[in-house]
Formats: C-alpha cells, structure tokens, sequence
C-alpha cells in the first residue's frame, strides 16, 4: 500500500525530463534523470542484466510519465521514495485465466477535496505498470479490464483504490493527505520538504487562516505555532499586536521578528511610531496585507533557519507567502461573510448606590464634609440615577463584513490569479465609526517551454480606511456612575481635571494608509543544475492622518483651542537579491549550494503638523484654515547590503547537513562597525530511512536534527549613532533653533544571539500520528541598551553595548493525530505547547549598576518589582508591606520584591478537526499560563473613595474596626491607606492565565446540490472568534490586561461559491 | 567542471559586498555636529535653540516650576485644590522623587549640556564674525551661569559640569556652593565682557551684556558681596535703555522698557501668550480660579492703595462667600491679536532697585538704600518710607518691598528667606509640623542619586 502510494506520488511530480536517447542502456537513462531531476536511483546491478535498450523521446515530461514509458518494457518496475527511485523486479503478473479478456477505455474525471479538478493524478492498473495521468480538466482514460483496481494517487492526496467500471465516467474524490512531512514548507531563499529540514519552521495555511474571521493576519496566528507568542494591544481594528517569538532576546531594543512578504522584508514598526496614535493605539505592521490573500505563513526559529537573514534574524523571521494561481481552467470564487462582535468581557464596577455609598464613607473616614468644590458627586449631581460607563463607550455591536472574488487558473505554463477583497469592521463605541480596507491581489507565473526560464511576479495593494476617535474610551471606565454628561445649558458639562468620556466621541480620527507590495522572481537555468535567479521587490506604503480635536470636546476652564493633527508617513523601498543555486548529485548525496547578495534601501519620511488657531471649527480639516501650524519631521534612510550562501548536503535521505553563512552591512551603525559575520550549521538524521528501523509498523518517520548557529539583531533607530543637532520646534527671535540631538556613540554593534537546538521528529502509525519535540538554548549577548546615565550629564542615556547575557530555552511540543480516519468520518487533533525560559544569565556588578532595580540576575527580563503586601489593617484599615530593610519605613527600590513577571509560563493551543460527510467542524483552544497586573495596579490606579468608580472589589473593603480584609478602607487621599503602594504591591498583581475557545468553524459542503446551479462548489459555513474564555483574571481581558479595550468576540457566516 | 567554476567565480563577485553602498550622507532632518559652528548663522541658531527647550512647553524649569511651584513653596501662592505635585511643595515634604523635584535638576542640566557644547563650539570656532562669536560666547557663558544661580539656590552643593565630556561627567560629586559661585561670577564675566549693549534684535529676548550684569548685581547680593552687587546694579540702573514703567499695567509687555531679558513667547497655539499668563489667568469670570494668592501670607502683606495689588492682582468673592486673589502680572490667557503682546519676564529692572536698595542699606548707607526702595513704592503709588527706620527695620522693608513686586517672579521669595536666613522663622509658624530647617534645599533626586554613586542626598532626605 505504501508503496504503491509513493510509486504514484511520483508520477504527478512536478519534476519533469526532457531526453532524447537512442538504443541507450538503462544505466545512461538513469544517470541523464539524475541529472536534470536530482533524483537518485537505488537498483542492483544484477537486475540490469535482462533489460533491453532504451530509445525514448521525452520533452518537458513529467518524470512519471517518463518514467512510466521507459519502464513499460522492461521487466522491472521501479517505485520512489522521498528522492529515491527503487528498482525491483516486476511482479509476475498471473497468468490470465483466459485469453480473451477484453479491456475497455475506462473514463474517469479526479477532483480533489474542494471540488476542483486535479491534474496530472496519476492513474495505475493495481499490479500492473500500465499507468496515464489526469489531464487539465482532471480527466482521464485508461484501457483496463472492467473490475480491475484502479489505484489514483497524487502528492498531497491520499491514495484511493477503484474498481474500474465501464460506461459512466468515474468521480472520483481525492482527500488531502494525512502526512504533513511531505509539505513544502518555505524556508529562507527557498523551500524545502519538512521531512529533511535540518532546522525549526513552524507553519500555519490558508485554511487555517481563513477560519478566523479577523482583520489582522497575527490575529488568525495566535495559539496555533510553538514557540510563538502573540498578544493584541487591544480590541480595535489595525491595533497592533506583540509578537514574541521563543521570548524576549533584548533588554531594551525591539524584540520583533524580521516579516517577510514573497521574499521581500518588510517594515515591523508600526507606521504611526512618529506621529501619533489613535484609539487604536500603534498600529499593526500586517494591516496591510490582507488574511485571504495568504496562502501560508512559515515562522523560522533557530540558528539554522534564520542565520541566513544574518544581523535581522535574532527575533526570528516571519516568512508570508501571497496566494499563486493554478493550473487548469479558470475558477472563479467568490466568499462573502459578515457578523457581529462584542467585547469578550467588561469589568463588573459599583452601581450609583454602591459608589456614592463608598464616597460617603470616604468622606466620613476622613473627617471631611462633602462639598460641591471637592465632591459634585455627593452633593450636586443626580443622586438616584446612574450610567455604566462600559455599556455605554464600549458595549455596542460591531459589525464585520468581508466579500472576496478572484479568478485564477492557466496552463502548465502560465498560471495567474487575481483577487479583490473588501473588508469593513465597525466598532464597539457608541459613534461605531467604521474600519475598512480594499486590498487587491495579483500573481503572475510562467515559464519557458523548455522549462529553463521562469518569472513570476506578484503584486498586493491594499487601502484602509480607519476612521476612529482620537482615544480608547475603555480608559473612562471609573468615571463616576452619576457625572452627568451635559450640563443645565444643554452642552457638556465639565467638572475641574474630570473628563466628559461623552465629548471624547467628538475627538474623530481618520487614518488612510495604502500599501503596495510588488515583487518578482526571475530563473533562468544557466547549465542543468545551476540555476540563476534574482529577486526584486518594492514596496510602498502611505499613511495619512487626521485627528481632530473641536473645542467642545475640552473644557472650557482649561481648554487649548480647537486643534488638529495632520500626520504622514511614506516607507518606500526596494530590494535587489541576485542568487545562484547549484544542485548536483555526489555519490549517494545530493549537495545544494546557494549564493547570493542583497542590496535593500528603505527611506521612511514622515510629517507631523499640529494646527492650531483655526478660525472656524467647520475647517477643522483644512490646514489653510489654521492660525498656527508646527510641524516636525522624520527622516530615516536605511541601506543594507549582504552575501550570503547556504550549503545542503543529503545523503540517501539519511543524514542531512546545512550550513549557511551571511556578511551583512547595515547603515544603523557607526562607520567602522557596519559589517558583521553570521552563519549556523544544522543536521538532520533521518534514522528511520536505517535498514533496522526501515519498514517498522509503529515507527513510520524518525528523525534527529539539531543546529548550532549566530543570529543579529539592529532593531535600533537608524541614525542614532549620529552626532548631530536637530531643529527645535518654534522659531525664537526670527531664528529657527537647533539644539543637541543625543549623545553619540558611533562605536556601537549589533546585538549577537548564539542559538542552539537539538529535535526530534516522530511519526508513528504510517505518520498517523507526528510528535516534534524541539529544545533550544540561545544565548543573546552584547546587549545594545540605552544605558542610562545620570542626569548631570545633560542626557538621560547614551546607546552602547552591554556585556549582558540573556538567555532564552524551551520547549517545544508538537502533535498532530489522525484519531479517526473512516470514509464518512475523519477527526484529526493538533495539539503545541511551548515552556519558556527567559533569564538575566550573566551581568557583571548589576549592583552598583543603573539597572539594578530593575533587573535580577537570574530572573526573566519580564519581572516587576513593587511591595510586598502583608495585610490590611484591622483596626484602621490600612494598608502594611513589609519592611525588607527593617529601616522602619516602607520605602522605593530597598522593599522591593518581584511581584512576577509578565512573560507567560507556558502556552499553546489544541485544534480539533472533524468532518463528518459534508459537514466539517474546527476549533482552537489557545491557552496562556501567565501572570500579570489587576485592574487596581499601576500608578493611575486609584484609592476607594476618590471621585472615580471601583470595580466590585471594594464592596471587600475595610469598613470598621476588626474587619479582616485585603481591601484598604475608603478614602479621599490615597497615602492616607497608603494606596500609592498598595497599587504597585503584591495585592493588586496575580493570575492572568486564561483558556479561550479561539477559533470555532463549521463548514458544509453544498456542492452535490449546486451542480444544477453550475457551481462546482458552493459551501456555507460560521465561524466565531474568541467565543469562551475562561480565566481567573481581576481585570478586564488577560490578553490585553489594564484599561485597553478587550478583544472581540466575533461570530459571523458565510458562504463560498466556485464557479 | 564548467558549473563549479562558474558558480565559484559568481560567489566571488558576489560576496565583494559594496561597503560604500551603506555610506549614507547625515538625514536632512538632521545637521551632524562638526558643521554647525561654521557659520554665523547656524552658531546663532544652536544658541538660540536654548531659549526654545527652556519655554516652548509648560510645567518646564523656566515657566510654571520656577515661577508658580517656587510660589506655592514658599508663602504667596496656592493650589485650590489637592494635587500631590503641588500638595508637596505647598506642605513641605518634598521626596527625592517627587516629580518635579526630578524635572527641575534633569532639564537644568540639559540646558546646561547646550551651553557647554555650544561654549566648546563656539570656542574652537574658527570663520565666525569676530562680533557675532562674542554674542554668542556672551550668551552661552551667562546661560550656564544662570542655570548654574538657580541649581546653588535649589540644591545647595551640586556637580559642576563644564564640558561635554560625559566619561567625566558622569561620575562627577557635587561641589561646594562657594565654588559654584566662583563659577557663576567668572562666567558673567566673560559674559559681560564679549556682549555689547545692545540685543541682536529688536526685541529685548536675548541676554546683552545688562543681563550679565543685572545677574551679577544679584549673585553678589547672594554671595553678601554689598559693594559689588551696589555696583552692578548701579551700573544697570544708570543704563539708559531700561526704566521703571509707571503703568503698572505695561511692565509684562513684549520688550517693556523694564525688561532686561524676557523670554519669548513662541507656542503660541489658541492664541496663547506665555505660558505664566495662560496658566493662572483664569478662563472666564465664573470658571475656577486654580492658582490663588495666599490670602493671609502674601495679599495681606500689601499696604492699602498699593498700586502692585489692584494692577498684578485678580479678585472675585466665590458662593461661600471667601474672598479670593490670583496674580495678574500677566494679563492674557489666549487672544485673538495676530502676535503676541506679552513676553516672559526672566530679569527686569524694578529687582535692581531692590538689590541696591539692599546692598546699600547693609553698607550702613541707609539713606541711599531708602532711596532705592522709595523708587519702587512710589511707582506703586505708595508714600516713602519714614525716615527714622533703622537698618533692621529698613531690611524688614526690604524683605516686604521685594515679597509684593517680585511674587510670582523666579522663586524670588523663597530664595529671598533662604538667603537671609529667616526661612523658618517665617515660614515655620505658616507651615507647621511639617516645617522642617532643611527644607530650605530642595532633596537630590532619586534618578540622579541612583545613577551616580558620588553623589550624596541633602540633610532631612537621607
């Protein structure tokens, strides 16, 4: 069975031989397949003794094909593993129990799981030689004798037996293969088979992602890759999220990955870091690119994978691959899904009685009289009535809609797609205004008849739309229940610093930002086996903003005047890779060499223009109108250039060894210290291709693999080397100043990691179940920080390298199951944990050093330091730390403990997969074991009894003497509880680990119904997002913690027709 | 063969990386250090950049802190309502890391960093106009002698940092007040010496050498040096060029006859002037009054028909009945004129009065001294003084005088009883428990303390 699935799989190869060879020996064929396909064949000489010559003619054929025909008359049959032809006899066919059996043309059409045609499927006589392959429209004929077994394989499918049948044309349906070791998993300047890689990927599909009903493609990643943490910043659309991926490398620099789309790095700052944010906060980088327009997403991790992207590479790479064409007759597709969402949760906070009652008590705690200077609340507003200020800024619906239609298909030779996709997400405030993004998807490939010449060429633009308010209204959620909204005279009322959460909405910000992406490959095979190719990529991206600020929205005591900010961003830049490849066969190994060089320029240039004086608020949005403008202005231009090269060498599929190497030049460094040297090796054992485990019905795959290697990172501001003087912002005295930008250091480098790994890959049960388990150990040294320096000097810090180490290891578990595998009814699991370990490894006299209390050697760079609570006082309702220094007072830095750290424990996610006929059901569990802090911590946190609402804890409060409680007694000034250390304690920091039901999907396949609609596919199906969470958490979300808008929980359906 | 070879000599072009290709020339936004003392105009504009940093924002060293926090410190002013960065200051229990405690000695040294590299530019500097060097020079060496008055007055003992050097810097201890002065008097020399007379514009909004000497009047009068601080003075006050307005009303005016050096109003944003006006000029007749006069302590210290309190003062009776005052030096909050009519006031000639007044009076030259005084109450259109008051009493004079023309001014009143000693006797029975002899210095800050392990924390903060 085996084998009879691997001998097809290699018909359909996308490999394929041009020959021409008259009266040549078997021999002379297979050294000529070997050359042009890298194919090894594995035969004893004996075997060769009773062939016959060979003439064959074969242009651009599919080595199945080929292979086929030039089998067809010999006594041999051949079937192929991995890259391996076997030769083995030809088994006796039994002789015919009569001689007039008669074969018919048996007809057949294969499509694969969604419907659509498969082409090239290769087609075999069971027990016979006798084979065709599907043609474009997935048809196909073969002579056979009617009741002959059919068996239909192609890679990626798996293999299914029919019984030949005369008269009607057979359908036959092909499920994709349970083995994810053969994918093709997308690697740096390359791809590759998962089953010999020598390093890390993890990789999620477009499947996977299509499931989540998301705007930002990270939102569609989280839970579903070891070793890679996300986190949303926040509920609104465009915000970004935290990426961490195998934990934080760098004290202080950017621990974001290096993102590159279709082979083109791409920007990881968020675009608005210059200017200024919106409610959303900074915005995600991957905005742009839209979710359905991916076809995978490939994460590399260690050493081996990522040494090749040299000094960017130290927080890992994020390869993105865009959705390509395929061959056949163009399909059209369209899919359309809308839905609504809601905040996953709210804080439950006190009602107007319970928090007038708290005030109350406060006062009287205090010995104060309630007036209307100190305390409106209790003496001039509505005493009965009362708003829950959650429900009203952040408990509306919002709704999401997302039409897509692409039209993609071709020949063997030119292949296109073309994609329109339209997304629009309201929000969950009250003025709901609307988020949408137009993005649009094109891919190109074709190649030259003689298969030596290849392009391809993509291009993704993509516009969004943000229109929003200027901030996260979830931050007004403790304004008192009772300030009234507006005031006697009609318009808002304003109590002193108080702000009207409600003239917030009148803060409208609207973001546009454009994206273009273009990219192209060109290939030209030089000699057989050496190929030339070079990259080229641009991208473009614009942001325009405005944030308009009328003078309704301030109070009036203390009001600044209308004002707008105008801001804009351009990032442009483009690459040149130009790369050669060299694949060649060395005995019984395959050595594939790559060099190349890069040369990369990004310029990021950026205004922003605070206009103020305007001398109508109906011309809020025109700059002319302003009185007053003040601008400021960034420039950063950022070059890079590199040689790189990567050697692989594999053994009969046994022993695999990868090297890479990478010189990179980077402008973000002083002259002198601009190059740097990079590389890693990585090997792979393949010990289940060993004669004593070969064949072994539990174990199906082994395989060791480890990698040792060096990664940078220069995820640092580009010219902060500089010694220079920046322009001030006014003009004085008819001159416009300037003043000292920084202290230089242009001796500075780039941050180094050291990453180790050692893995081990199993499949047991035919591959029925796959277990990875990855260790890693890295090691990040010559830490670059800002050092911070004592004020006396005139600057708060200098950036300088650090003799720091930090360490990083975990573990990595992943497991995939087939757990039921039946014709009407599959159910698969997948299943990744990730435990990592973050520390301060080493740091020489962190004591006398500035960091002193910020770090601990020994303990993740994540801690945070504050008090250690002890109890609340019974008899006045106090609250009491400990006094570490036993000096009598509880004091900053010296009665420090660490609360915990922010950095989760462990995470990961379990996917269930089941389909049961037409009907299909997905769902994630992603969880997160983690600490964090309450809603009652940090420095705006704020006493019970000030003029600001509580969450129900202080229905816990001390109350009266003799009361046992955690929760300090009301008041109106917080040191008199000593709240100003109570908010930065132990008390207010705990669990935040949370289980969430992810990602649900349910799909079901209408297509038998929808031939008389000339459909040849038509599904509908709901998915939900973020649908249960289930936490201990004291706040509001433990994903996004503090007072940031929670994720949302969305819920919408679809449908997908395929014409 | 042929493919090794090719893929070999490929490799090898490749990999000889371009290295000019990462050359790239200095951003636009930014003019790299070597280029900017090369000509007159750009060294004008790095000095000038100074004066921006110090006033384009509010709640800064040279606004908001010196002249309201200062106030609230001492007798003269309050906050309405509670608010820890003030409640600190108005209840005396400053902590090294009170907010503004940290603000004040972090932003004085980073103008004082702009001074240094701009005196070191200045210094090599090679094609400047021999007139504009000695402006700029001027200037630069008067800027680092005024942060340097007000970092003795606030700190006592502090670093003495006269470089750019930050190797050096960066673990300098603080140095004896007396040496600081040393520093201070020897800057203002050079300053007085290469400033001309004149400002570099119309406007009076950069140091001249009557600012030097104007400083230097008042850091003799600091350091008990009476003849200089006599001298300096009168040599102000014989200069032409600056009056004693009698419209009390116009004292506060861009480039008024008295001002020695204003600092101009440049964020102008809503029609704001500077930032003293916009912060305590309240917003309309009904809207909350936030910084009001100490009732007892300051307003009641004003003689009947003072001038100073119907013209610098603001009052209004609120619903319960008290009767409250806010400072109206400064008379604009936000207005619609194109361009700004009122400047800051740093340094104006009504305090050279007083420094001579009281340098002449401690000189034992009483008549002299009265005479001074008698110049700035008859402008507040108040009688002279009688002449049978004796030095005590003319100094008690002296103390009063200085309290009602100079509240609100550039911590005058605080630095005014630390001088004189007589902090706590005044200030104790106003501020109670808390008043504490040590509070006269403000505590070194936690970040500088944390970050320099020479230097030591202030007596009463340890």
């Amino acid at each position: 069975m085996i084998v009879a699935s691997l001998k097809v799989s290699a018909g359909s190869y996308a490999q394929s031989v041009s020959l021409s060879l008259r009266d040549a020996s078997l021999e002379e064929v297979f050294t000529a397949v070997k050359k042009q396909t890298g194919y090894l064949f594995f035969y004893d000489r004996d075997l060769l003794r009773s062939t016959s010559k060979v003439t064959i003619t074969a242009d651009n054929q599919p080595l199945g094909t080929f292979l086929a025909a030039v089998f067809k008359e010999q006594p041999l049959d051949y079937s192929i593993k991995d890259k391996t032809i076997f030769i083995s006899p030809k088994p006796l066919v039994p002789a015919s129990p009569s001689a007039s059996v008669v074969l018919q043309e048996i007809k057949g059409n294969v499509t694969g799981d969604d419907g659509l045609a498969l082409i090239g499927v290769s087609i075999k006589i069971k027990g016979t030689s006798t084979g065709t392959v599907t043609d474009v429209n997935g048809n196909f004929s073969i002579n056979a004798e009617p009741g002959s077994v059919l068996v239909v394989s192609f890679i990626g499918y798996e293999t299914r037996e029919v019984t030949a049948q005369a008269g009607n044309p057979l359908a036959i349906r092909l499920k994709p293969t349970v083995s994810s070791l053969d994918e093709t998993v997308v690697i740096g300047y390359g791809s590759a088979s998962r089953r010999n890689l020598t390093s890390s990927v993890s990789s999620i599909k477009s499947k996977d992602i299509a499931n989540n009903p998301v705007v930002d493609p990270f939102a569609a990643m989280q839970g579903r890759l070891a070793g890679v943490f996300i986190s949303s910043s926040n509920g609104l659309p465009g915000a970004r999220f935290n990426v961490t991926l195998r934990g934080q490398n760098s004290l202080l620099q950017s621990n974001e990955p290096l993102y590159v789309i279709d082979g083109i790095p791409y920007f990881n700052e968020p675009l608005n870091d210059n200017t200024f944010n919106s409610a959303n906060g900074e915005l995600s980088p991957l905005q742009s690119i839209n979710p359905s327009d991916i076809e995978r997403i490939d994460v590399l991790k260690d050493a081996d994978a990522t040494a090749i992207y040299g000094s960017r590479a130290g927080n890992g790479v994020i390869l993105i691959t865009t959705k390509k064409g395929q061959a056949g007759k163009a399909r059209v597709n369209f899919n359309v899904f809308s839905g609504a969402s809601k905040v996953v949760n709210m804080l439950p906070v006190l009602n107007t009685e319970e928090y007038l009652a708290m005030r109350r008590e406060a006062f009287a705690n205090d010995g104060k009289t309630p007036t209307a200077e100190n305390a409106p609340d209790l003496t001039v507003w509505d005493q009965q009535q009362g708003r829950n200020w959650q429900e009203e800024l952040i408990g509306g619906t919002a709704n999401i809609t997302e039409a897509q239609g692409s039209v993609s298909g071709g020949t063997e030779q030119t292949r296109f797609m073309l994609s329109g996709t339209y997304t629009r997400q309201t929000t969950v405030m009250p003025n709901n205004p609307a988020y949408t993004r137009g993005a649009s998807h094109l891919n190109i490939d074709h190649k030259s008849a003689d298969g030596k010449f290849n392009i391809t060429a993509s291009v993704n633009y993509s516009t969004i739309k943000d229109r929003s308010i200027s901030s996260d209204l979830t931050y007004y959620y403790d304004v008192a229940p009772n300030y009234p909204v507006y005031g006697d005279d009609g318009k808002f009322y304003w109590f002193n610093n108080e702000q009207n959460p409600i003239a917030y909405l009148q803060r409208k910000s609207n973001t546009r930002t454009n994206n273009l992406i273009a990219n192209s490959v060109i290939r030209y095979t030089v000699l057989p086996g050496l190929n030339a190719k070079v990259n080229l990529g641009y991208t473009s991206t614009n942001m325009d903003q405005v944030q308009v600020y009328p003078n309704i929205v301030f109070n009036p005591q203390s009001t600044p005047g209308s004002m707008t900010y105008f801001g804009n961003t351009d990032v442009n830049s483009w690459l040149v890779e130009p790369q050669l490849e060299y694949n060649r066969t060395i005995a019984k190994g395959e050595l594939q060499v790559l060099v190349g060089a890069t040369w990369q320029q990004n310029l990021r240039e950026g205004n922003r223009i605070d206009a103020t004086n305007f001398s109508s608020d109906a011309l809020l949005e025109n700059m002319e109108a302003a009185g007053n403008l003040k601008s400021t202005f960034l420039y950063s231009l950022y070059r890079y250039t590199s040689a790189f090269g990567r050697i692989t060498y594999n053994w009969d599929e046994k022993y695999v060894l990868n090297g890479s190497f990478r010189r990179d030049g980077s402008t973000r460094f002083g002259p002198g210290n601009r190059f740097g040297n990079f590389g890693a090796i990585g090997a792979a054992w393949i010990f289940s291709n060993e004669n004593f485990i070969k064949g072994n019905n539990v174990l199906s795959f082994g395989k060791l693999r480890g990698s040792w290697g060096t990664v940078g990172s220069d995820n640092i501001g580009t010219n902060d080397y500089l010694d220079s003087w920046s322009p001030v912002s006014f003009p004085y005295d008819g001159i416009t100043g300037i003043s000292p930008s920084r202290l230089a250091n242009n001796e500075y480098k780039w941050e180094e990691s050291r990453k180790s790994e050692v893995a081990l890959e199993l499949g047991f049960l035919h591959d029925r179940i796959i277990l990875n388990t990855n260790y890693y150990y890295n090691l990040t040294g010559n830490q670059l920080v800002d050092y911070t320096l004592t004020p006396q000097v005139g600057f708060g810090s200098l950036r300088a390298n650090f003799d720091a180490l930090v360490q990083n290891s975990g573990w990595e578990f992943e497991l995939s199951t087939v757990n039921v595998k039946k014709n009407d009814f599959t159910w698969n699991s997948s299943f990744n944990l990730t435990i990592n370990k973050n520390k301060l490894k080493k740091y020489d006299g962190i004591e006398t050093s500035v960091y002193k209390d910020q770090y601990v050697v020994g303990k993740s760079l994540t801690i945070q330091k504050g008090y250690d609570f002890v109890r609340v006082n019974p008899d006045n309702g106090v609250a009491e730390f400990r006094d570490l220094d036993g000096d009598g007072s509880i004091s900053e830095f010296t009665d420090y403990v660490i609360l915990g750290q922010y950095m989760p424990k462990y995470y990961g996610g379990l996917q269930n997969s089941l389909r049961y006929k037409k009907l299909e059901l997905d769902f994630l569990f992603q969880f997160v074991n983690q600490e964090g802090p309450g809603i009652n911590y940090g420095y705006e946190s704020n006493p019970y009894g000030v003029m600001a609402n509580k969450d129900r804890s202080a229905l816990d409060r001390w109350r009266k003497k003799g009361d046992i409680t955690n929760y300090p007694r009301a008041t109106t000034t917080a040191a008199d509880v000593r709240w100003d250390l109570y908010r930065l304690s132990t008390a207010v920091w705990g669990d935040a680990s949370y289980i969430r039901l992810k990602n649900v999907s349910l799909r079901y396949d209408l297509s038998d119904y929808a031939r008389a609609l000339k459909l040849s596919r038509l599904v509908v199906y709901a998915n939900a997002q973020n649908l249960f969470t289930f936490t201990n958490y004291e706040g509001m979300d433990p994903e996004t913690q503090g007072f940031r808008m929670p994720p949302l929980k969305n819920i919408t359906a679809g449908i997908q027709l395929t014409f | 063969m042929k493919s090794i070879q090719f893929l070999i000599i490929s490799a090898a072009v490749l990999f000889t990386s371009c290295s000019k290709f990462v050359d790239t020339p200095t951003p636009k936004t930014e003019l790299a250090s070597q280029l900017v003392f090369t000509d007159d105009k750009t060294a004008s504009a790095a000095v000038v950049g100074l004066y921006v940093d110090m006033n384009g924002f509010n709640y800064q060293f040279a606004n908001s802190l010196i002249n309201y926090l200062s106030a609230i410190h001492a007798d003269d002013l309050y906050y309405f309502t509670t608010f820890e960065n003030y409640d600190v200051f108005r209840q005396v229990r400053l902590l090294p890391n009170s907010n503004y405690v940290t603000a004040y000695w972090s932003s004085v040294y980073s103008y004082i960093y702009h001074t240094n590299a701009c005196i070191e530019g200045l210094t090599t500097a090679q094609n400047l106009t021999p007139s504009v060097k000695d402006q700029l020079l001027g200037e630069s060496y008067f800027m680092r002698a005024f942060f340097y008055f007000y970092l003795v007055n606030i700190y006592g003992d502090v670093p003495l940092i006269t470089t750019t050097d930050y190797v050096t810097n960066d673990s300098k201890g603080r140095e004896p007040a007396l040496n600081v002065y040393t520093q201070i008097i020897s800057d203002l020399r050079e300053a007085k010496a290469r400033m001309a007379d004149n400002y570099p514009s119309s406007n009076r909004v950069r140091p001249n050498k009557a600012a030097a000497t104007a400083l230097l009047a008042r850091t003799f009068l600091y350091t008990k040096d009476w003849a200089k601080a006599e001298t300096e003075a009168t040599e102000v006050l014989n200069n032409s060029r600056y009056t004693l307005l009698q419209d009390l009303n116009s004292v506060f005016l861009a480039n008024s006859r008295e001002a020695i050096w204003q600092l101009q109003a440049v964020n102008v944003a809503g029609g704001r002037n500077t930032w003293e006006g916009f912060t305590v000029v309240p917003f309309s007749d009904v809207s909350t009054v936030t910084f009001r006069l100490d009732t007892t302590n300051l307003v009641g210290k004003f003689e009947p028909n003072d001038a100073r309190r119907t013209n610098w003062t603001g009052n209004r009776f609120l619903a319960t009945g008290a009767h409250i005052y806010w400072p109206m030096k400064y008379k604009v909050r936000t207005s619609t004129a194109a361009a700004p009519t009122e400047y800051s006031m740093v340094m104006r000639l009504a305090e050279q009065f007083l420094i001579r007044a009281e340098a002449r009076i401690r000189q034992d030259k009483l008549n002299e001294g009265r005479s001074d005084l008698d110049s700035i109450r008859l402008r507040a259109k108040l009688p002279v003084l009688s002449t049978s008051l004796d030095k005590s009493a003319l100094l008690l004079a002296v103390e009063k005088e200085r309290q009602v023309e100079l509240f609100t001014e550039w911590g005058h009143r605080w630095f005014d009883l630390k001088r004189t000693q007589r902090s706590s006797a005044v200030l104790s029975p106003i501020k109670g428990a808390n008043w504490q002899a040590t509070d006269t210095l403000y505590p070194i800050p936690t970040d500088a303390i944390k970050t320099n392990i020479n230097l030591t924390q202030n007596e009463g903060y340890k």
